[in-house]
Protein backbone atom coordinates (compact mmCIF):
# COMPACT_ATOMS: atom_id res chain seq x y z
CA UNK A 1 0.00 0.00 0.00
CA UNK A 2 1.17 3.41 -1.18
CA UNK A 3 1.61 6.04 1.34
CA UNK A 4 1.12 9.41 -0.40
CA UNK A 5 3.14 12.53 0.50
CA UNK A 6 2.03 15.50 0.56
CA UNK A 7 3.43 18.49 -1.75
CA UNK A 8 5.83 21.19 -1.50
CA UNK A 9 5.03 24.88 -3.66
CA UNK A 10 7.99 23.96 -5.87
CA UNK A 11 6.87 20.49 -6.45
CA UNK A 12 2.96 22.02 -7.29
CA UNK A 13 5.01 24.36 -9.37
CA UNK A 14 7.05 21.46 -11.14
CA UNK A 15 4.13 19.36 -11.25
CA UNK A 16 1.37 21.77 -12.55
CA UNK A 17 0.76 20.59 -16.30
CA UNK A 18 0.40 16.88 -15.00
CA UNK A 19 -1.72 17.85 -12.25
CA UNK A 20 -3.99 18.80 -14.95
CA UNK A 21 -4.76 15.64 -16.28
CA UNK A 22 -8.61 14.63 -15.08
CA UNK A 23 -8.37 12.03 -12.52
CA UNK A 24 -4.96 12.84 -11.26
CA UNK A 25 -5.13 15.78 -9.55
CA UNK A 26 -2.90 16.41 -6.84
CA UNK A 27 -3.80 13.55 -5.13
CA UNK A 28 -2.05 11.55 -7.95
CA UNK A 29 0.77 13.73 -7.12
CA UNK A 30 1.22 12.53 -3.82
CA UNK A 31 0.81 9.22 -4.71
CA UNK A 32 3.66 9.25 -7.14
CA UNK A 33 5.67 10.99 -4.51
CA UNK A 34 4.66 8.23 -2.02
CA UNK A 35 5.87 5.44 -4.48
CA UNK A 36 9.40 3.59 -4.91
CA UNK A 37 10.20 1.94 -8.42
CA UNK A 38 12.56 -0.95 -8.93
CA UNK A 39 13.87 -0.28 -12.74
CA UNK A 40 15.58 -3.63 -13.64
CA UNK A 41 18.60 -2.70 -15.98
CA UNK A 42 18.79 1.41 -16.82
CA UNK A 43 20.19 0.78 -20.74
CA UNK A 44 18.09 2.13 -23.94
CA UNK A 45 14.82 0.69 -22.40
CA UNK A 46 15.06 0.60 -18.51
CA UNK A 47 16.91 4.25 -18.50
CA UNK A 48 14.18 6.02 -20.55
CA UNK A 49 11.58 4.40 -17.90
CA UNK A 50 13.80 5.79 -15.12
CA UNK A 51 14.10 9.44 -16.97
CA UNK A 52 10.34 9.76 -17.11
CA UNK A 53 9.70 8.36 -13.47
CA UNK A 54 12.23 10.81 -12.12
CA UNK A 55 10.45 13.78 -14.67
CA UNK A 56 7.19 12.64 -13.38
CA UNK A 57 7.89 13.12 -9.54
CA UNK A 58 7.72 9.14 -8.46
CA UNK A 59 9.77 9.79 -4.55
CA UNK A 60 12.54 6.98 -4.99
CA UNK A 61 13.91 4.88 -7.80
CA UNK A 62 16.07 2.20 -7.39
CA UNK A 63 18.23 0.95 -10.26
CA UNK A 64 19.84 -2.20 -10.81
CA UNK A 65 22.53 -2.80 -13.66
CA UNK A 66 26.19 -3.95 -13.41
CA UNK A 67 29.14 -2.91 -15.13
CA UNK A 68 30.74 0.31 -16.97
CA UNK A 69 29.49 2.37 -20.42
CA UNK A 70 30.91 0.84 -23.28
CA UNK A 71 30.83 2.51 -26.77
CA UNK A 72 28.01 0.33 -27.68
CA UNK A 73 25.45 1.73 -25.15
CA UNK A 74 25.74 5.32 -26.60
CA UNK A 75 22.81 4.69 -29.78
CA UNK A 76 20.16 4.10 -27.39
CA UNK A 77 21.04 4.53 -23.41
CA UNK A 78 20.34 7.79 -22.97
CA UNK A 79 21.24 8.22 -19.09
CA UNK A 80 24.69 7.87 -20.33
CA UNK A 81 27.17 10.14 -22.17
CA UNK A 82 30.33 9.76 -23.64
CA UNK A 83 32.27 11.37 -20.94
CA UNK A 84 30.63 8.59 -18.90
CA UNK A 85 32.91 5.90 -21.07
CA UNK A 86 34.26 3.65 -18.65
CA UNK A 87 32.95 4.48 -15.99
CA UNK A 88 29.79 2.91 -13.49
CA UNK A 89 26.43 2.51 -15.57
CA UNK A 90 24.64 2.97 -12.51
CA UNK A 91 26.09 5.70 -11.19
CA UNK A 92 26.34 7.87 -14.19
CA UNK A 93 22.15 7.26 -14.66
CA UNK A 94 21.76 8.58 -11.33
CA UNK A 95 23.70 11.65 -11.95
CA UNK A 96 21.79 12.23 -14.77
CA UNK A 97 18.50 11.67 -13.06
CA UNK A 98 19.48 13.93 -9.99
CA UNK A 99 20.30 16.40 -12.75
CA UNK A 100 16.77 16.71 -13.85
CA UNK A 101 15.38 15.85 -10.05
CA UNK A 102 17.31 16.81 -7.40
CA UNK A 103 14.54 15.52 -4.91
CA UNK A 104 14.53 12.61 -6.67
CA UNK A 105 15.67 9.31 -4.25
CA UNK A 106 18.03 7.22 -6.00
CA UNK A 107 19.60 4.04 -5.03
CA UNK A 108 22.20 2.89 -7.26
CA UNK A 109 23.10 -0.72 -7.43
CA UNK A 110 25.97 -1.77 -9.12
CA UNK A 111 24.60 -5.42 -9.71
CA UNK A 112 21.51 -7.12 -11.92
CA UNK A 113 19.25 -9.02 -10.29
CA UNK A 114 20.21 -12.58 -9.19
CA UNK A 115 19.44 -15.79 -6.79
CA UNK A 116 21.25 -13.21 -3.61
CA UNK A 117 19.84 -9.80 -4.51
CA UNK A 118 16.33 -10.43 -6.16
CA UNK A 119 13.93 -11.29 -2.88
CA UNK A 120 15.53 -7.47 -1.08
CA UNK A 121 15.72 -5.33 -4.25
CA UNK A 122 11.77 -6.46 -5.30
CA UNK A 123 11.09 -6.09 -1.31
CA UNK A 124 11.93 -2.86 -1.20
CA UNK A 125 9.95 -0.83 -3.30
CA UNK A 126 6.09 -0.47 -4.49
CA UNK A 127 6.66 -1.76 -7.93
CA UNK A 128 9.25 -3.29 -10.42
CA UNK A 129 10.03 -2.59 -14.07
CA UNK A 130 11.56 -5.15 -16.22
CA UNK A 131 13.68 -4.15 -18.44
CA UNK A 132 16.76 -6.69 -18.55
CA UNK A 133 17.93 -8.20 -21.62
CA UNK A 134 18.39 -12.30 -19.89
CA UNK A 135 15.39 -14.03 -19.24
CA UNK A 136 17.15 -15.55 -15.91
CA UNK A 137 16.95 -12.22 -14.55
CA UNK A 138 13.34 -11.55 -15.63
CA UNK A 139 12.05 -15.07 -14.81
CA UNK A 140 13.59 -14.14 -11.20
CA UNK A 141 11.92 -10.95 -11.12
CA UNK A 142 8.95 -12.13 -11.65
CA UNK A 143 8.93 -14.94 -9.38
CA UNK A 144 9.82 -12.34 -6.80
CA UNK A 145 7.26 -9.82 -7.01
CA UNK A 146 4.45 -12.48 -7.23
CA UNK A 147 5.20 -14.14 -4.26
CA UNK A 148 5.74 -10.51 -2.95
CA UNK A 149 2.56 -9.42 -4.38
CA UNK A 150 3.89 -6.13 -6.16
CA UNK A 151 3.17 -5.30 -9.72
CA UNK A 152 5.18 -5.78 -12.58
CA UNK A 153 5.18 -3.45 -15.60
CA UNK A 154 7.36 -6.01 -18.69
CA UNK A 155 9.22 -4.01 -20.86
CA UNK A 156 10.82 -5.89 -23.76
CA UNK A 157 11.93 -5.39 -27.47
CA UNK A 158 13.29 -6.98 -30.30
CA UNK A 159 14.71 -5.05 -33.84
CA UNK A 160 11.76 -2.73 -34.61
CA UNK A 161 9.50 -4.61 -32.58
CA UNK A 162 8.07 -4.27 -28.72
CA UNK A 163 5.99 -5.85 -26.22
CA UNK A 164 4.42 -4.57 -22.99
CA UNK A 165 2.00 -6.14 -20.40
CA UNK A 166 1.77 -5.52 -16.41
CA UNK A 167 1.23 -8.26 -14.09
CA UNK A 168 -0.94 -7.02 -11.02
CA UNK A 169 -0.74 -9.66 -7.77
CA UNK A 170 -3.88 -12.10 -7.86
CA UNK A 171 -5.31 -10.75 -11.24
CA UNK A 172 -3.07 -11.67 -13.37
CA UNK A 173 -0.70 -13.99 -14.67
CA UNK A 174 3.26 -13.39 -14.75
CA UNK A 175 5.63 -13.94 -16.55
CA UNK A 176 6.96 -17.51 -15.61
CA UNK A 177 3.14 -18.35 -16.45
CA UNK A 178 2.89 -16.64 -19.70
CA UNK A 179 6.59 -18.13 -21.05
CA UNK A 180 7.39 -21.23 -19.26
CA UNK A 181 10.83 -21.42 -20.62
CA UNK A 182 13.48 -19.14 -21.61
CA UNK A 183 13.61 -19.49 -25.50
CA UNK A 184 17.12 -20.85 -26.43
CA UNK A 185 17.99 -18.79 -29.14
CA UNK A 186 17.97 -15.61 -27.37
CA UNK A 187 20.91 -13.73 -27.22
CA UNK A 188 22.30 -11.39 -25.32
CA UNK A 189 23.41 -9.00 -27.83
CA UNK A 190 20.34 -8.06 -29.89
CA UNK A 191 18.97 -5.34 -32.91
CA UNK A 192 18.31 -2.48 -31.15
CA UNK A 193 17.80 1.51 -32.27
CA UNK A 194 17.57 3.52 -29.05
CA UNK A 195 14.39 5.01 -30.74
CA UNK A 196 11.97 1.59 -30.12
CA UNK A 197 13.51 0.97 -26.55
CA UNK A 198 12.80 4.56 -25.68
CA UNK A 199 9.39 4.32 -27.14
CA UNK A 200 8.40 1.28 -25.01
CA UNK A 201 9.96 2.70 -21.92
CA UNK A 202 8.15 6.08 -22.27
CA UNK A 203 5.10 3.59 -22.27
CA UNK A 204 6.73 1.16 -19.38
CA UNK A 205 6.72 4.47 -17.57
CA UNK A 206 2.94 5.44 -18.18
CA UNK A 207 1.75 1.75 -17.11
CA UNK A 208 3.74 2.93 -13.95
CA UNK A 209 2.01 5.92 -13.61
CA UNK A 210 -1.51 4.51 -14.29
CA UNK A 211 -0.80 1.55 -11.62
CA UNK A 212 0.53 3.74 -8.68
CA UNK A 213 -2.18 6.82 -9.30
CA UNK A 214 -5.37 4.86 -10.32
CA UNK A 215 -6.19 6.84 -13.24
CA UNK A 216 -6.65 5.39 -16.69
CA UNK A 217 -6.37 1.40 -17.33
CA UNK A 218 -3.24 -0.70 -17.26
CA UNK A 219 -2.14 -2.91 -19.79
CA UNK A 220 -3.82 -6.27 -17.53
CA UNK A 221 -4.08 -9.57 -18.98
CA UNK A 222 -3.67 -7.72 -22.99
CA UNK A 223 -0.07 -7.07 -24.67
CA UNK A 224 0.76 -4.71 -26.11
CA UNK A 225 2.51 -5.30 -29.29
CA UNK A 226 4.01 -2.95 -31.79
CA UNK A 227 6.12 -2.75 -34.93
CA UNK A 228 7.45 0.92 -35.62
CA UNK A 229 8.89 -0.53 -39.01
CA UNK A 230 5.18 -0.61 -40.07
CA UNK A 231 3.90 1.77 -37.17
CA UNK A 232 1.37 -1.56 -36.67
CA UNK A 233 0.14 -1.19 -33.10
CA UNK A 234 -1.95 -4.50 -31.54
CA UNK A 235 -3.40 -5.57 -28.07
CA UNK A 236 -3.25 -8.69 -27.93
CA UNK A 237 -5.82 -10.72 -25.24
CA UNK A 238 -3.90 -13.13 -23.04
CA UNK A 239 -5.41 -16.18 -21.38
CA UNK A 240 -7.20 -19.03 -22.89
CA UNK A 241 -10.08 -18.59 -25.65
CA UNK B 1 -11.23 -19.59 -46.78
CA UNK B 2 -8.26 -17.54 -46.48
CA UNK B 3 -6.12 -17.11 -43.12
CA UNK B 4 -3.56 -14.24 -42.94
CA UNK B 5 -0.28 -15.57 -40.97
CA UNK B 6 1.81 -12.52 -39.27
CA UNK B 7 5.09 -14.26 -37.75
CA UNK B 8 6.94 -11.57 -35.13
CA UNK B 9 10.43 -11.10 -33.11
CA UNK B 10 12.39 -14.03 -34.18
CA UNK B 11 10.02 -16.22 -35.65
CA UNK B 12 9.57 -13.74 -38.82
CA UNK B 13 13.62 -14.19 -39.98
CA UNK B 14 12.74 -18.23 -39.37
CA UNK B 15 9.51 -18.04 -41.40
CA UNK B 16 11.41 -15.86 -43.66
CA UNK B 17 8.56 -13.85 -44.44
CA UNK B 18 7.03 -11.14 -41.54
CA UNK B 19 2.89 -12.72 -43.39
CA UNK B 20 1.77 -15.07 -45.79
CA UNK B 21 -1.42 -15.66 -46.81
CA UNK B 22 -2.64 -19.45 -46.88
CA UNK B 23 -5.71 -21.41 -48.19
CA UNK B 24 -5.99 -24.31 -45.95
CA UNK B 25 -8.74 -25.75 -48.05
CA UNK B 26 -11.32 -26.45 -45.99
CA UNK B 27 -12.40 -25.93 -42.27
CA UNK B 28 -9.49 -26.49 -39.79
CA UNK B 29 -8.57 -25.52 -36.21
CA UNK B 30 -5.63 -23.06 -35.31
CA UNK B 31 -3.81 -25.91 -34.10
CA UNK B 32 -4.15 -27.98 -36.67
CA UNK B 33 -3.00 -24.98 -39.19
CA UNK B 34 0.17 -24.32 -36.80
CA UNK B 35 1.47 -28.04 -37.37
CA UNK B 36 0.73 -27.76 -41.49
CA UNK B 37 2.66 -24.44 -41.30
CA UNK B 38 5.34 -26.04 -39.63
CA UNK B 39 5.89 -28.81 -41.78
CA UNK B 40 5.58 -26.91 -45.01
CA UNK B 41 7.88 -24.21 -43.94
CA UNK B 42 10.46 -27.31 -42.58
CA UNK B 43 13.37 -26.01 -40.36
CA UNK B 44 14.60 -23.28 -38.63
CA UNK B 45 10.69 -22.77 -38.04
CA UNK B 46 9.46 -25.94 -37.19
CA UNK B 47 11.98 -25.82 -34.19
CA UNK B 48 10.98 -22.54 -33.15
CA UNK B 49 7.16 -23.29 -33.24
CA UNK B 50 7.07 -27.20 -32.29
CA UNK B 51 8.51 -28.28 -29.22
CA UNK B 52 9.48 -32.65 -29.17
CA UNK B 53 5.64 -33.75 -29.40
CA UNK B 54 4.48 -31.92 -32.02
CA UNK B 55 3.11 -28.96 -29.48
CA UNK B 56 3.08 -25.22 -29.36
CA UNK B 57 6.94 -24.26 -27.61
CA UNK B 58 6.26 -22.81 -24.58
CA UNK B 59 8.37 -19.72 -25.71
CA UNK B 60 5.79 -19.12 -28.32
CA UNK B 61 2.43 -17.65 -27.84
CA UNK B 62 -0.17 -17.95 -30.59
CA UNK B 63 -3.05 -15.42 -31.41
CA UNK B 64 -6.29 -15.34 -33.87
CA UNK B 65 -7.40 -12.82 -34.12
CA UNK B 66 -5.90 -11.03 -31.01
CA UNK B 67 -7.12 -13.48 -28.85
CA UNK B 68 -4.19 -15.93 -27.61
CA UNK B 69 -4.77 -19.62 -28.15
CA UNK B 70 -5.18 -22.01 -26.16
CA UNK B 71 -3.34 -25.25 -27.59
CA UNK B 72 -5.15 -27.76 -25.76
CA UNK B 73 -8.68 -25.92 -26.55
CA UNK B 74 -9.66 -26.25 -30.62
CA UNK B 75 -9.72 -23.33 -31.97
CA UNK B 76 -12.27 -23.22 -35.29
CA UNK B 77 -10.66 -20.57 -37.85
CA UNK B 78 -13.02 -18.80 -40.29
CA UNK B 79 -12.19 -17.05 -43.77
CA UNK B 80 -10.32 -13.54 -43.02
CA UNK B 81 -9.23 -14.82 -39.75
CA UNK B 82 -5.61 -13.69 -38.90
CA UNK B 83 -3.07 -16.03 -36.95
CA UNK B 84 -0.07 -14.13 -35.02
CA UNK B 85 2.91 -15.73 -33.85
CA UNK B 86 4.63 -14.23 -31.16
CA UNK B 87 8.48 -15.40 -29.84
CA UNK B 88 9.91 -14.21 -26.30
CA UNK B 89 11.89 -11.59 -26.05
CA UNK B 90 13.89 -9.84 -23.68
CA UNK B 91 15.68 -6.96 -24.83
CA UNK B 92 16.17 -3.34 -23.56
Amino acid sequence: MIEPKSLTDEERAVYEWQMWVPEFGEEGQEKLKGASVLISRIGGLGGVVAYELAAAGVGRLVLAHAGDVKPSDLNRQLLMTHDGLGKSRVESAARRLRELNPRLEVEAVAENVNEDNAAELVGSVDLVVDCAPLFEERFLMNREAQAQGKPLVECAMYELEAQLTTFLPGKTSYLHELYPEKPEWWKREFPVFGAVSGAVGCMGAMEVIKVISGIGEPLAGELLVFNLGEMRFHKMKLGAS
Amino acid sequence: MKVKIRYCGQLKQAAGCASEEVDPGGELSAQDLIASVASRHGEPLTGYLLDESGCLRATVLAFVNEEQVDWETPRPLGDGDELVFMSAIAGG
